[in-house]
C-alpha cells in the first residue's frame, strides 16, 4: 500500500527534524553552523533500459526532470553506454532515495545506481 | 612508474572537523592556488589569520557558482599515492548507499574533536568502516587547540578510541597511528606543531604514507553481483556488473543464483574494450552463451560451478539499528540491500541483544530492539536470494535494512543455512 506508506514517511521526517537541533559548541569557522551538514555530491550511474536507447534524449529528459550538476557518458560493453549524472543534496534532508526514484521513473532508464558519493567542503 | 591511487574515505561525527582537516591538508599542500590565497589575502582587514576561513568559504563559494565541484578539490598527491577523498555524509540514511557500493574506501581517516571525545556517530562510523572492510585508519585527535594542547587529554581519548575500535571489530588498532592535531590552526596536519612537543610521532599528513594498497581478492571465489541485463544485437546476451572477488576469464563456465542458469562466457569487454579477464573492481560487460536474458536478472550472482554462490534459505546477521520510529520485534519484514539485490525478509528471531560499547550480550531473546541496539538476528528471505558468510566472503556479507524510506540498519552475515 504506497499511500500508506508515504503517510507513515512524513510522520517519521517530522519527528526527525525536532531531533536535528543544531548544537554548535563553538563558532570556529565563519558559516560554520551551515556547514555542519552540507551537501552531498551524488553520482548516479543511469543504465539504459536497452541498448538502443536514445541517450541524448534521455540526457535531456534528466536535466528537465532534476537539477543536476553535470552528465557524462561512460562506455560499458559491446557499445552499450551508461550515464553518469552527478547532483547535489542535502545531507540534512537525508538519503539518495527521491533522486534515484525521479531517475528510475525517466523513460528509457533501466536502473540507477548511485556509485559516488561525498560530502562537499 | 605512476604512483598508486587510493580512495581515503574522512568519517566522524560531522562536526569534529573532518573538512577543516582536509581544506587544511589542500590548503597547505598547495591544491588551493597561490593566486586564490592571495586573492583573499588582498581582501584585507580581516587578517591573516582568517586567511583559511577565507579558503573554506571560497571553496563554498565558488561551487555555489557551478565550478569546482568536479571534484577537483578533491584530489591530493603524497610522496607516495594519490587520492581521491570521500567525506562520508552525517545522515544516516546514506548507509546504504555506502553498503551498497558507493565510494569504495581503501583507508580511513577517523577525526574525534579532543573536546568533545567519542560521539555516538564517531561509533557509527568506526562501526561501519570496519562492516565495509576498510582495514586501515588513520585517527587525528582533533581541535587539540580547545584542550590547551595538553598530551594526558590525547592519551586518555586514544585509549578510548583504541577501545572503540577494538568492539567494533578491528584487531591490534593500538598500531594504527593517531595523531593530536588542530587542523583549524594547522598544527601537525602538514607541518609539525611546535605546541605539542611531546608528540614524537609523524604528522597528519605524512602519516598517509603509512598506509598500503589493499591487496585485490584475487583468490578467493568468483563473485559477480548482476546491475543489468542486456540482449546486444550480433552479440547476444550480456549481463552487466562489477567483479567484486575472484577473477573471470573468457571460456569459464559460469553459474547464476538463485536463477540457477549456466552458461560459457564468450566475451568480456571494459571500457568498450576486449580483455581475457576482469579482477576484482573492475566494471564489466560479458557475453554469455546459453542464457536468454530473460532468464537472469539484476540481484543474481554469477560465480563458477566449482564454488556456487550461497542461496540462503535463512541466515544469521548482527546488525545495528540506525534509526527507527518505534520498534523492531520478530516478524518485522522489511527490505533488505545486498549486493544489487532487495530482497523482503522477515526477522524471523532477535536471537540476542548486544551492548554496542562493548558488543557483549545484554540480553537474551529481547521482545523487541530499537535505535542505537546492537543484536543478532535470524533472517528468512521471502524469495531465493545469494548471501555468503562474512568469515568466508566479507565483500557479498553486507546489507542495509530500509523501510518507510530510510535505512533503518546496517548489518552483516555472521552464519547462513543454504537452500539446497
Amino acid at each position: 500500500m504506497p499511500e500508506l506508506r508515504q503517510g507513515r514517511d512524513l510522520a517519521v521526517r517530522k519527528m526527525q527534524k525536532t531531533e536535528q537541533s543544531l548544537s554548535v559548541p563553538e563558532l570556529r569557522l565563519r558559516g560554520a553552523l551551515r556547514y555542519s551538514m552540507g551537501e552531498v555530491a551524488v553520482t548516479i550511474r543511469l543504465m539504459p533500459k536497452s541498448a538502443d536507447t536514445d541517450l541524448a534524449r534521455l540526457e535531456q529528459a534528466v536535466k528537465e526532470r532534476v537539477k543536476v550538476h553535470s552528465i557524462s557518458r561512460e562506455p560499458i560493453a559491446f557499445g552499450l553506454e551508461a550515464l553518469h549524472v552527478v547532483a547535489i543534496v542535502q545531507d540534512a534532508a537525508g538519503g539518495t532515495e527521491p533522486l534515484e526514484r525521479e531517475l528510475a521513473e525517466l523513460q528509457g532508464v533501466g536502473n540507477v545506481q548511485v556509485i559516488g558519493l561525498t560530502r562537499l567542503l | 612508474m605512476p604512483k598508486p591511487h587510493m580512495n581515503l574515505i574522512t568519517i566522524g561525527h560531522v562536526d569534529h572537523g573532518k573538512s577543516t582537516l582536509i581544506g587544511r591538508t589542500f590548503y597547505e599542500k598547495g591544491v588551493i592556488k597561490e593566486a586564490e590565497i592571495k586573492k583573499f589575502e588582498a581582501m584585507g582587514d580581516r587578517g591573516k589569520s582568517f586567511k583559511f576561513a577565507w579558503v573554506m568559504d571560497s571553496l563554498k563559494e565558488e561551487r555555489e557558482r557551478g565550478l569546482t565541484i568536479d571534484l577537483a578539490h578533491r584530489k591530493f598527491e603524497t610522496a607516495k599515492y594519490y587520492f581521491t577523498v570521500i567525506d562520508a555524509p552525517g545522515h544516516r540514511d546514506f548507509v546504504k548507499n555506502m553498503i551498497t557500493g558507493a565510494s569504495q574506501a581503501d583507508a580511513a581517516i577517523l577525526v574525534v574533536a579532543a573536546d568533545d571525545g567519542i560521539m555516538p556517530q564517531t561509533r557509527e562510523h568506526a562501526a561501519l568502516a570496519y562492516t565495509l572492510g576498510v582495514g586501515q585508519l588513520i585517527v587525528a585527535i582533533n581541535k587539540m587547540d580547545l584542550v590547551e594542547y595538553k598530551e594526558d587529554i590525547f592519551n586518555k581519548l586514544k585509549a578510548d578510541v583504541v577501545d572503540l575500535l577494538k568492539t567494533v571489530g578491528y584487531k591490534n588498532p593500538e598500531k594504527f597511528v593517531f595523531v593530536p592535531t588542530s587542523a583549524f590552526h594547522g598544527d601537525n596536519v602538514a607541518k609539525p606543531s611546535d605546541k605539542m612537543p611531546w608528540y614524537k610521532g609523524t604528522i597528519f599528513y605524512d602519516s598517509l604514507d603509512s598506509f598500503t594498497v589493499p591487496e585485490k581478492p584475487l583468490d578467493k571465489p568468483l563473485r559477480l553481483p548482476v546491475q543489468d541485463v542486456y540482449s546486444i544485437t550480433g552479440v547476444g546476451t550480456v549481463p552487466v556488473g562489477r567483479v567484486e572477488t575472484g577473477v573471470l576469464k573468457v571460456g569459464d563456465t559460469l553459474i547464476f543464483e538463485p536463477a540457477g542458469v549456466s552458461g560459457e562466457v564468450k566475451s568480456i569487454e571494459m571500457h568498450h574494450e576486449s580483455i581475457s579477464k576482469a579482477e576484482p573492481g573492475d566494471n564489466i560487460g560479458f557475453n554469455i552463451r546459453g542464457i536468454e536474458k530473460t532468464a537472469i536478472r539484476r540481484g543474481d550472482v554469477a560465480g563458477h560451478p566449482t564454488a556456487p554462490p550461497t542461496v540462503a534459505k535463512e541466515f544469521t546477521a548482527r546488525i545495528a539499528v540506525l534509526q527507527h520510529p518505534t520498534a523492531i520485534a520478530a516478524g518485522y519484514t522489511p527490505v533488505f540491500h545486498a549486493h544489487t539485490a532487495q530482497v523482503a525478509c522477515t526477522i524471523s528471531e532477535i536471537s540476542q541483544k548486544l551492548d554496542p560499547k562493548t558488543g557483549q550480550v545484554i540480553q537474551e531473546k529481547p521482545e523487541f530492539i530499537k535505535r542505537g541496539d546492537m543484536a543478532t538476528i535470524k533472517v528468512t528471505p521471502t524469495k531465493p536470494m545469494v548471501m555468503e558468510k562474512a568469515a568466508y566472503l566479507p565483500q557479498l556479507s553486507r546489507f542495509a535494512i530500509r523501510d518507510m524510506g530510510m535505512t533503518i540498519a546496517a548489518g552483516v552475515c555472521v552464519d547462513i543455512t543454504p537452500a539446497k
